[in-house]
């Protein structure tokens, strides 16, 4: 269980940089064959300044992937394997492009205690405003995850 | 508001299908997301963690549906994208993606487009459901 204590706790400043790879690596995987994600000039033709950012590149920063946030998780009773996606809202509030770079501190804005039919699980929302460079919001990053609880990993 | 040639409501996106998955297209989508989740790629793992194997990132899955978003609009111009996943996605599986416009209007003189979207695996199972948001020109 985690201590409802932690609800408003905040984690890291955590800064990332938005690289061609990842844009391209992300859109390579997906399926995605717009040139504007691959070829520089191609999302310069487009009046771009650099590769934009697909819809879901914020995963590449998000909890998933920020091993850091992963262990702070687990330290407050939310280890990974006991972890599973529920919900993903993505607000777009400015422009994402390769080369940007990202700050911001998660946040736990929402704990809820239920009970299903495997037994109790907690429903915890991860707030993440990632600033850019110049101090805009661009992406606020809001994720639900399911916390099985013990007995369910046993 | 004025007539335009852009999505009306009721019009259905065009439907994506990506599949059948593989352990290692799960594999590769840990290395382009950073998500290395053993849950996705370790059967051992996964089974240690309740589960009868290894299960897709729920992020491919909203990925896709990303990429029905994209359809909406230029990069850069969605404004709010959700998903809530129903059920996981095993290796084998198909996934086909859709949606359709359920709303066309103008605020602050730019054309907002809502479109709902839906992912289902084999046997039409319901994998995820979202929203989108795209503001045009």
């Amino acid at each position: 269980m985690i201590e409802l204590s932690n609800l408003g706790r905040s984690f890291g400043p955590y800064t990332v940089v938005v690289t061609r790879e990842h844009v391209r690596d992300l859109a390579t995987v997906l399926g995605e064959r717009d040139p504007r994600y691959h070829e520089l000039e191609a999302a310069r033709a487009a009046g771009l300044p650099d590769l934009p950012a697909p819809p879901t590149l914020a995963t590449r920063y998000g909890l998933w992937a920020n091993q850091a946030l992963l262990a702070e998780l687990e330290a407050i009773g939310a280890p990974l394997p006991r972890l599973l996606h529920g919900e993903q809202h993505y607000s777009y509030l400015a422009p994402l492009f390769a080369g940007d770079t990202l700050t911001a501190s998660p946040a736990i804005v929402g704990l809820e205690r239920k009970h299903g039919q495997s037994g109790p699980f907690e429903l915890l929302t991860l707030e993440t405003r990632w600033h850019n460079q110049r101090g805009d919001v661009t992406i606020v990053d809001r994720l639900v995850v399911v916390v099985r609880g013990d007995d369910a990993a046993a | 508001m004025q007539p335009h040639n852009g999505p009306q409501v009721g019009d259905p996106l065009p439907t994506l299908t990506l599949g059948p998955l593989t352990p290692e297209h799960f594999a590769r989508y840990a290395a382009a997301s950073g998500d290395y989740n053993p849950l996705h790629t370790d059967p051992a793992f996964a089974a240690a963690a309740g589960l009868d194997g290894v299960i897709a990132h729920g992020m491919l899955v909203m990925g896709l549906l990303g990429r029905l978003a994209d359809r909406l609009a230029t990069p850069g111009s969605l404004r709010d994208f959700r998903v809530r996943f129903k059920a996981p996605t095993r290796p084998g599986e198909t996934l086909r993606c859709g949606g359709t416009v359920t709303a066309v209007y103008e605020r602050d003189s730019h054309l907002v487009v809502e479109a709902e979207l839906w992912a289902r695996g084999d046997g039409e199972q319901l994998k995820a459901t979202g929203t989108v948001v795209a503001e045009l020109g």
